[in-house]
């Protein structure tokens, strides 16, 4: 059976249905995904097997660090500034509130003072939920202080002038900036440097990656804001959403390798076997 | 800014003084470089009140007004009353005792949102960029070996899938020999973010010369 005939076998079953309101998605993207979403049950019904082993995940320096900014505030009594981005609900903002509950567990933990700036309101009362909750947790339901969390302005660089002005008036021991941050993020680096912060970053802007690698003491690039909650909480489901993922990588790894021999010698079947119908 | 009026009557007299206000924002702002100061904080807490401002004008001028008096009221599409109650529900939040009125919405918000972006659209594009990396290494043009094609699509794919085995984080695959993978993904992704870093600041760059020129040739004319 050659690539003409499959397609023409599996046409009448598929394109009313997947092609009904647009035609971008293929049999293949179907197919792929659905292994996909199994792979994730799979790991996930694994992870919750307490007497099954789940891989280690390698080391990510920028958030071990977080743990030695929080100390470093604890020790020079100054507070610890949280940005959580620059968009509304997307993937980089719940990476960032990841990371945010962690914060605020840790700085709860050493009663250290956690300032939150916001672009979005609604950004905002989740993550004051969130803190307030990790506060609960700590056992210093007191501690949390509203009046840290703080909505600045919808404006992009509104948000960025009332961001650096905080790192710069509260004098910011450690500086944490996640999520989704676009064209301000050198401003927002640059202030946390002038106020002698140790600054973390991780976001997955390719475009702004540069400016913090440059500018912050660690940064965590692209996915690696994914991975913060599986790593810093180490727990299991977590990781086994993470080990799933990296096999789906390495299919992915697999199919560009074969795809690019199968290329050379002159076949373009796996190419097209990824936009089969 | 639609559907809002400012009388004509300020505006004409505030013309003539934008320009110099602008001068003196900017000169404020970059005030920062030497420190924080006072000027500075005058200038960022009138950026950020003046945004909220806008921001307000404009959501209520250009979304609720018109969601009120000409979605509700005139075409009577009263399935609107449903989001306009769940926004209402969030101004519970200050209020100790009704704050779980508003985790209600939040959290249709964010199931929403998370439902939204978990669809087959995500995988559709991923196969897509999969299948524009499968480049061939040995390139032939009119019969002959094109030596530059074949490098460039040996090093665009090696880049891809030495990126891709960065981000692998749960298997051990850097250790030992195999360790060289590891620098050269990173040395790589250096080399792209340097790229980016020079055009980024060259974008930078021209923000500055645009804001001299304001300065010195629309203002002060001196050019």
């Amino acid at each position: 059976m050659n690539l003409a005939s499959m397609r023409a076998a599996v046409a009448p079953l598929f394109t009313s249905w997947l092609k009904s309101d647009s035609n971008q998605i293929s049999l293949a993207s179907f197919l792929l995904f659905g292994f996909f979403a199994a792979l994730v049950i799979y790991y996930y019904r694994v992870a919750t097997q307490s007497s099954r082993p789940l891989p280690k995940l390698r080391r990510i320096a920028g958030l071990d660090a977080i743990d030695e900014s929080i100390g470093r505030a604890t020790e020079m009594g100054r507070p610890v500034v949280f940005n959580p981005g620059m968009s509304s609900f997307s993937a980089p903002t719940y990476g960032a509130l990841a990371v945010l509950s962690y914060v605020a567990k840790q700085t709860a933990r050493y009663d250290v003072r956690l300032i939150g700036c916001f672009r979005y309101p609604e950004v905002l009362a989740v993550a004051q939920s969130t803190i307030q909750a990790c506060y609960v947790e700590e056992g210093k339901p007191d501690a949390f202080r509203t009046d840290d969390m703080r909505y600045l302005s919808g404006d992009q660089f509104g948000f960025a002038s009332g961001c650096v002005g905080i790192v710069q008036r509260e004098r910011a021991a450690a500086h944490h900036m996640f999520g989704s941050l676009a064209a301000e993020a050198l401003l927002l680096a640059e202030a946390g440097a002038a106020a002698g912060a140790i600054q973390i970053a991780g976001q997955t802007n390719n475009l702004q990656t540069p400016f913090l690698v440059a500018a912050c003491d660690y940064c965590l690039m692209v996915e690696e804001l994914y991975v913060a909650s599986a790593y810093l909480t180490q727990d299991r489901l977590r990781t086994g959403m993470l080990a799933a993922q990296d096999i789906i990588k390495v299919i992915l790894i697999a199919l560009i390798l074969s795809g690019t021999l199968f290329v050379t010698f002159g076949s373009t079947l796996i190419g097209d076997l990824l936009i089969l119908y | 800014m639609a559907g809002v009026q400012v009388p004509i009557g300020i505006v004409n007299a505030l013309n003539p003084l934008s320009p110099w206000i602008g001068v003196l924002v900017t000169l404020g702002v970059w005030s920062f470089l030497y420190k924080e100061n006072p000027v500075f904080r005058i200038c960022e807490h009138a950026y950020v009140g003046s945004a909220a401002a806008h921001t307000m004008v404009t959501t209520f001028a250009n979304n609720i007004k018109p969601g009120l008096v000409v979605d509700i009221a005139q075409n009577g599409e009263y399935w609107r009353i449903i989001p306009i109650l769940l926004g209402c529900m969030i101004y519970f939040q200050p209020f100790r005792g009704y704050t779980w009125v508003s985790r209600y919405p939040m959290s249709f918000w964010v199931g929403y949102n998370a439902g939204y972006n978990l669809t087959l659209r995500v995988a559709m594009p991923l196969l897509t960029e999969v299948r524009r990396t499968m480049l061939p290494i040995f390139v032939t043009n009119n019969g002959r070996f094109d030596l530059a094609t074949s490098i460039n699509n040996f090093i665009f794919t090696g880049v891809v899938t030495l990126t891709l085995a960065y981000f692998l984080f749960s298997m051990n695959v850097f250790k030992g020999r195999a360790g060289f993978m590891i620098r050269t993904a990173r040395l790589v992704l250096m080399a792209a973010f340097g790229a980016g870093f020079g055009t980024g600041i060259a974008n930078y760059v021209s923000l500055l010369i645009g804001r001299f020129d304001f300065i010195m040739s629309d203002v002060l004319k001196l050019f």
